[in-house]
C-alpha cells in the first residue's frame, strides 16, 4: 500500500463479454479516504468497472480482461492473488440488498466467520461495531436474532453495508446501493456513506446525478464504456470540461 | 447529508454576516470621520472596500456550488437566492461609503454646522435601516423589514430638505458652491444607502413570506437602488 | 369530454348468459373432479376390503331347509347362476373356517336353500395358530390335567386367562433356550458350511472342521446341564397347553382346539358398537406388530413392516449423498458444454428405465458381481453357500438407490438452481470461497428441494416390488435383518417388504379368498406408511421454507 497513492487504480483496462468490449483503455485513479462517484448512461460500464477490483466479473461465461486493475498498489489479476483477501480487503454492496436467510447477527459476522474468526465475545463485537458505523445498530440491538428478511428495504441495505464493513475492508464498492429505496432511506444511506468517507475509500456506482453531486469529491463519467471525464464533484457540475458531460449532466441525453 | 447540507447552508449564512459587519463598520467609521473630520478614519474606510467585494464574490461561490450539489427547495431555494441578492446590496452601501469617505478626505477643515447636522442625522437614520434589515435577515423577521421599508420615506424627505437648505445657501454664498454641493452629493449616497436597506428588507420578506414586494403598486417601495 | 369525437362503448356491458371464459373453467374443474374421484375410489376401496380384517364380523348359524347346519361369518353375497325358473336370486358366502376338518373354508350357499339364520351369542370365533379361524359352539373344555371343566363363562375365562400366560411362558422359555444355546448354534452353523464348503477336502479344511467339531462337542456338553433345565421347564409348560383344550360344536360337526393352537377366542355377537371399536383397534396394532402366520395369510405383518422401513432407510441413507453430490457437481463445478449436457441428458433417461431393468441390474452387478467378488474374499470358506453372492439387504437397497438417484439429482438440482443468484454473489464478495458458499448458503438453501427429491425417492422405494424380487425380498425371511448379534445389522439377509407381501398374498397363497383382507389390510398398512413419511418430510421441508423465504422453490 503506497501511503497517499490511490485506492485504487486501472492502466488501460480493457474488457470484453465474448467479442463485445464492455470497457475501452479505462486510466483511472481513485482517491483514497474520499468518496468517488461513477456515473453515465445505462450500459456505459460503470458496473461492469467496479466489479473489476473485487474480481466478481470472473462470474460471468467468457469474459475477458486486458490491462492492469490495481487495489492499494496491488495487480488484482497476479496469478498469486489471494482473491478472498481480495474481496475482504474491498467489500463490495450490491444494488439491491440480498442479506441471507438468518438472523441479523448471523449475516453481519458472516465475513468474518468463513475468515476463520472464533469466540462469541470477538463476534459480537465485531457485529457491534458494524452495526453501529452502519448506523442500524440501535434500531435492531434488541432483534439481533431474528431474521434478516424481516428488516424493511432500507434497513436491509443498510445491513448489507455493516455486513461489508465486518470484514474491515479499506475500500467500499457501492453498485446504485440506494436506487431500489425510498427517499428516506436513500438519505439515510447518504449520512452514512459520508460518515463512513474518512475511514474508508469509497466507488459508488449511481445513475441519480443529484445523489453523486450531493455525497461525492470525486466524479467520473462514463460513456460506451469509455471514461469521457474525471474531476471533483464542484467542478463536474459547474462547469465541466467536455461537452458530452455537459449535455448528460444538463438531461439533454440518457 | 443532512449535516453537510446545513454545515454549507450555515457557511454561506456566516459569509454574508461578516461581510455585513464589515459593512456596518465602515458606516460607523463614516460617521466618526463626518463628526471628526479625520482623514485617517476617511482613508481606513475607503480600504475596506476592496475586502468587502471579496466578499460578495464569495458569497456568489459558495451560492453557486450549494445549488449545484444540493438543489435546494422552498425556504433553503429562498434563502440562497436572497444570498445572492444581498451580496451586491452590502457591497453598494460600502461603495456608497467609500464615496462618502473620499469626499470627507479631499474637504478641508471647514464646513458648515447645520447642514452637517441633517447630514449625520440622515446618515444615522441610514445606519440603522441597515442594521435593523441585517438583524431582519438574521431573525427572519417580516414585520421588522417592512417596517423599515416605511423609514425611507423620513430620510428621503430629510434629504429634500437639506437639498433646498444647500440650494439657498448656495445663492447667499456664491463662494462656497462647490463645498455646498459636496454636502448635496453626500446626502445623495447616504439617500442611495437607505435605498439599498430597503432593497435588503424586500429580500428579507421574500425570504420569510415567498412574497415578491418589490415594483408593487401599493405596500412597495419604489426601487431606486442604482449603481455608484 | 371531448365533444368531437365519437362516443366509445359504455364500460358498463349488458349482462351475457354465458361470460366466454366459462366453459373453460368448468372442463378444468371436471378433470381435477375426475381425478379427485379416482383418488377417492382408491381409498374407498382399499379402506373396505381392508375393513374385513380388522372388524369383528357377526357369527352366524345357518340352517338349510334339509335341515343341515352350519356356522361362520357371512363373506358376501353374489349371484346365483339362473336356474329353470327364472329369477334372480343370491348366493351368500359363508365363511366356515374349521379347515382342518374338510379342507374347506368357505361354503357358498344359496338363499332359496336356506331356512333360517340367526347370530346366537354363545357362537364363538378362535384364531388359530394353524388352519385358520374356527367358528362354533364352546360346550365343553379339559384343563391342563386332562380333567373335565364345565363350559360356563367363569372357568372358560379362566382356562382361557392360564392358556395366554402358559403361551407367554412358553414363549419366553423358548427365547431363554435360544439365547443359551447361540454359541453354539453358531458353531454348529459355522461347522454345517465348512462342511459343504469347496474346502472340505482339504488339509486345512478337515482340519478346521475337527477342531470345530470339537469345539462344538466341549460346548455342548459346557451347556447340556442349562439346556436340559430350560427344555424340561419347556416341556411341562408344553404338556400343559397340549392338554388343556377347547371343544367346539360348528353346525353339524365338532372339533377340538387344544391351547397350544388357541390365539385368540372371542365372542362377536356379544360386542356392542364400543366393543367392536377395541377389538378393530386390537387387531389393528396385533396386525402391525406380530409375525405372518399360514403361509402370510394370517397374523401380521411386522417383519414386512420393519424389512420395509429398514430398506428405505439405508435406501436414503445411499441416494441421498450420491444424488446431492452428482447434482452439485453438475451444478456448481462442472463447465458448462456438451459434456455437461449429455450428462443432464442421461441423468434425465435413467428416470424412465424400467424398474425390473435396474433388478436385473441389481442381480448382475451386485449381487453376483461385487458380491460374488465379496464372497470369494472375504467368505470363500463358506462356499458354496453365498453370503453376499445372493439377494439381500444390501444389494435391494443400492438397487432402488440407483432407481431412484435421478429424481434425487433432478430435484435437487432444481432446489440448487432456485437459490438466488444474488446470495452467492453476496457470499463471495465477502470472501467466502465456493465450498463455504455452497455448504452455508446454497445447500441449506436448497433442503426444500433436497427433501422433495427424497420423498419422491422414498414413495418409490416403499411401492416398488419388481426389482425387490430379484435383489433380495423374499416370501418369509427366517429372521430380522437386526438382532442383537454382531455386527448388529446384518445386511446379507434377505427380508420381508411390504410391497412383496402384497404381491405374494394376492397371487401366490394357497386360500386367495381367505387372503384377500389381509392383502387389503397391507395395502393400507402400505398407503399409511407411505402418506405418513411423506408428512414428516413435507413438515420438514415446510418449516425450511419459511426460514428461506425470498426462494422459489
Amino acid at each position: 500500500m503506497i501511503p497517499n497513492g490511490p485506492a485504487l487504480a486501472s492502466h488501460d483496462l480493457d474488457l470484453y463479454y465474448g467479442e463485445v468490449q464492455a470497457l475501452k483503455k479505462i486510466t483511472l485513479e481513485v482517491p483514497q479516504g474520499r468518496i468517488t462517484a461513477l456515473i453515465g448512461p445505462s450500459g456505459c460500464g460503470k458496473s461492469t468497472f467496479l466489479r473489476c477490483f473485487n474480481r466478481m466479473n470472473d462470474m460471468i461465461e467468457g469474459v475477458r480482461v486486458e490491462g492492469r486493475v490495481l487495489v492499494e498498489g496491488e495487480d488484482v489479476h497476479h496469478p498469486d492473488l489471494d482473491l478472498e483477501r481480495l474481496r475482504k480487503r474491498v467489500g463490495m454492496v450490491f444494488q439491491r440488498s440480498n442479506p441471507f436467510p438468518m438472523s441479523i447477527r448471523e449475516n453481519v459476522s458472516y465475513g468474518p466467520r468463513m475468515a476463520g474468526v472464533r469466540g462469541r465475545d470477538r463476534l459480537d463485537e465485531i457485529v457491534e461495531r458494524s452495526l453501529k458505523q452502519a448506523d442500524l445498530w440501535v434500531e435492531v440491538k434488541d432483534r439481533l436474532d431474528s431474521s434478516a428478511l424481516d428488516l424493511s428495504g432500507g434497513q436491509q441495505q443498510r445491513l448489507c453495508i455493516a455486513r461489508a464493513l465486518a470484514n474491515e475492508p479499506d475500500i467500499l464498492l457501492l453498485d446504485e446501493p440506494a436506487s431500489a429505496l425510498d427517499p428516506i432511506s436513500t438519505a439515510k444511506i447518504e449520512e452514512t456513506l459520508l460518515q463512513l468517507k474518512d475511514q474508508y475509500s469509497i466507488l459508488i456506482v449511481t445513475h441519480n446525478l443529484q445523489q453523486a453531486a450531493r455525497v461525492s469529491d470525486w466524479t467520473a463519467f462514463f460513456m460506451l464504456g469509455e471514461l469521457v471525464e474525471f474531476s471533483d464533484t464542484t467542478t463536474m457540475f459547474t462547469n465541466p470540461s467536455e461537452k458530452i458531460t455537459e449535455e448528460y449532466i444538463t438531461g439533454r441525453f440518457g | 447529508m443532512h449535516r453537510q447540507f446545513e454545515a454549507e447552508l450555515d457557511e454561506i449564512k456566516r459569509t454574508i454576516l461578516t461581510m455585513a459587519g464589515l459593512v456596518e463598520r465602515c458606516l460607523v467609521d463614516v460617521a466618526r470621520a463626518l463628526t471628526t473630520g479625520d482623514a485617517a478614519v476617511a482613508e481606513s474606510v475607503i480600504a475596506m472596500d476592496d475586502e468587502i467585494d471579496q466578499y460578495e464574490v464569495t458569497i456568489d461561490r459558495l451560492a453557486t456550488e450549494f445549488i449545484a450539489r444540493h438543489q435546494p427547495t422552498a425556504t433553503d431555494l429562498r434563502f440562497v437566492i436572497v444570498a445572492i441578492k444581498l451580496g451586491p446590496e452590502l457591497e453598494r452601501v460600502a461603495d456608497n461609503a467609500v464615496n462618502i469617505a473620499e469626499r470627507v478626505r479631499d474637504m478641508d477643515a471647514s464646513l458648515m454646522t447645520n447642514p452637517l447636522k441633517d447630514l449625520l442625522r440622515m446618515l444615522g437614520l441610514a445606519q440603522a435601516m441597515v442594521n435593523d434589515a441585517i438583524a431582519a435577515y438574521v431573525a427572519r423577521d417580516a414585520g421588522t423589514a417592512r417596517e423599515i421599508i416605511r423609514r425611507d420615506d423620513e430620510v428621503d424627505s430629510l434629504y429634500w430638505q437639506l437639498f433646498r437648505e444647500l440650494l439657498h445657501f448656495m445663492v447667499d454664498h456664491p463662494d462656497k458652491i462647490s463645498r455646498a454641493i459636496d454636502l448635496i452629493l453626500m446626502a445623495r449616497f447616504v439617500e442611495r444607502i437607505a435605498d439599498q436597506a430597503t432593497n435588503i428588507s424586500e429580500q428579507v420578506v421574500y425570504l420569510v413570506e415567498a412574497r415578491e414586494i418589490r415594483h408593487v403598486r401599493d405596500g412597495g417601495s419604489r426601487d431606486e437602488g442604482g449603481s455608484s | 369530454m371531448r365533444g368531437s369525437e365519437p362516443s366509445r362503448p359504455s364500460l358498463i356491458t349488458d349482462r351475457v348468459a354465458l361470460p366466454p371464459g366459462l366453459p373453460g373453467v368448468w372442463t378444468t374443474a371436471l378433470a381435477t373432479v375426475l381425478v379427485l374421484v379416482m383418488l377417492g375410489m382408491l381409498l374407498w376401496i382399499v379402506v373396505v376390503n381392508a375393513f374385513a380384517w380388522f372388524w369383528p364380523a357377526a357369527v352366524c348359524r345357518v340352517v338349510e331347509t334339509d335341515g343341515a347346519e352350519h356356522v361362520g361369518i357371512v363373506v358376501g353375497h353374489e349371484e346365483a347362476p339362473a336356474r329353470a325358473g327364472g329369477g334372480r336370486e343370491l348366493r351368500l358366502q359363508l365363511k366356515v373356517g374349521n379347515r382342518d376338518l374338510d379342507g374347506r373354508d368357505f361354503l357358498w350357499l344359496d338363499e332359496r336353500d336356506i331356512a333360517a339364520i340367526d347370530r346366537p351369542q354363545s357362537l364363538v370365533r378362535v384364531v388359530r395358530a394353524e388352519y385358520g379361524d374356527a367358528f362354533g359352539e364352546i360346550v365343553g373344555a379339559v384343563g391342563p390335567d386332562g380333567s373335565p371343566i364345565a363350559a360356563d363363562d367363569e372357568a372358560l375365562g379362566r382356562l382361557l386367562a392360564d392358556g395366554a400366560r402358559w403361551r407367554a411362558e412358553r414363549r419366553r422359555l423358548e427365547d431363554r433356550l435360544a439365547e443359551a444355546r447361540r454359541p453354539l448354534t453358531r458353531l454348529e452353523e459355522e461347522l454345517d458350511l465348512r462342511e459343504r464348503s469347496v474346502r472340505a477336502d482339504t488339509e486345512e479344511g478337515r482340519a478346521a472342521i475337527a477342531a470345530l467339531e470339537l469345539a462344538a462337542g466341549e460346548l455342548a456338553s459346557q451347556l447340556g446341564p442349562t439346556l436340559d433345565g430350560i427344555e424340561r421347564e419347556l416341556a411341562r409348560v408344553v404338556e400343559d397347553l397340549v392338554t388343556a383344550r377347547l371343544a367346539i360344536s360348528a353346525g353339524d360337526r365338532d372339533l377340538e382346539v387344544t391351547m397350544d393352537q388357541v390365539v385368540e377366542v372371542s365372542w362377536p355377537n356379544r360386542m356392542g358398537l364400543p366393543a367392536k371399536i377395541a377389538t378393530a383397534l386390537r387387531q389393528g396394532v396385533t396386525f402391525l406388530l406380530s409375525e405372518p402366520r399360514e403361509a402370510n395369510t394370517e397374523g401380521g405383518i411386522a417383519p414386512a413392516l420393519f424389512g420395509t422401513v429398514l430398506l428405505v432407510l439405508l435406501m436414503s441413507v445411499a441416494v441421498v449423498p450420491l444424488g446431492v453430490v452428482t447434482a452439485v457437481y453438475m451444478t456448481e463445478y462442472a463447465r458448462p458444454g456438451l459434456l455437461l449436457r449429455l450428462a443432464n441428458q442421461a441423468v434425465n433417461n435413467l428416470a424412465g428405465v424400467p424398474s425390473i431393468v435396474f433388478g436385473m441390474f441389481g442381480l448382475a452387478f451386485f449381487i453376483y458381481g461385487v458380491g460374488g467378488a465379496v464372497d470369494r474374499t472375504f467368505f470363500s470358506d463358506r462356499l458354496p453357500t453365498p453370503t453376499f453372492g445372493t439377494g439381500g439387504l444390501l444389494w435391494a437397497a443400492l438397487t432402488l438407490a440407483l432407481l431412484t438417484v435421478p429424481v434425487v439429482v433432478v430435484a435437487t438440482r432444481e432446489g440448487l438452481l432456485a437459490v438466488p443468484r444474488s446470495w452467492r454473489d453476496g457470499s463471495l464478495a465477502l470472501g467466502a470461497t465456493q465450498w463455504q458458499t455452497l455448504r452455508r448458503i446454497v445447500l441449506p438453501a436448497a433442503m426444500p428441494g433436497i427433501l422433495t427429491g427424497l420423498i419422491l425417492a422414498v414413495s418409490r422405494a416403499a411401492g416398488e416390488v419388481a426389482p425387490l424380487m430379484l435383489t433380495g425380498a423374499v416370501k418369509l425371511a427366517p429372521s430380522l435383518p437386526v438382532d442383537a448379534t454382531f455386527p448388529f445389522l446384518h445386511l446379507q439377509r434377505k427380508f420381508m417388504h411390504l410391497g412383496f407381501h402384497i404381491y405374494d398374498v394376492s397371487m401366490q397363497s394357497p386360500n386367495v379368498e381367505a387372503a384377500k383382507p389381509m392383502a387389503f389390510a397391507t395395502t393400507l398398512a402400505l398407503l399409511l406408511l407411505v402418506v405418513l413419511m411423506n408428512l414428516a418430510a413435507i413438515v420438514i421441508r415446510r418449516r425450511l421454507r419459511r426460514a428461506y423465504r425470498g426462494q422459489t422453490v
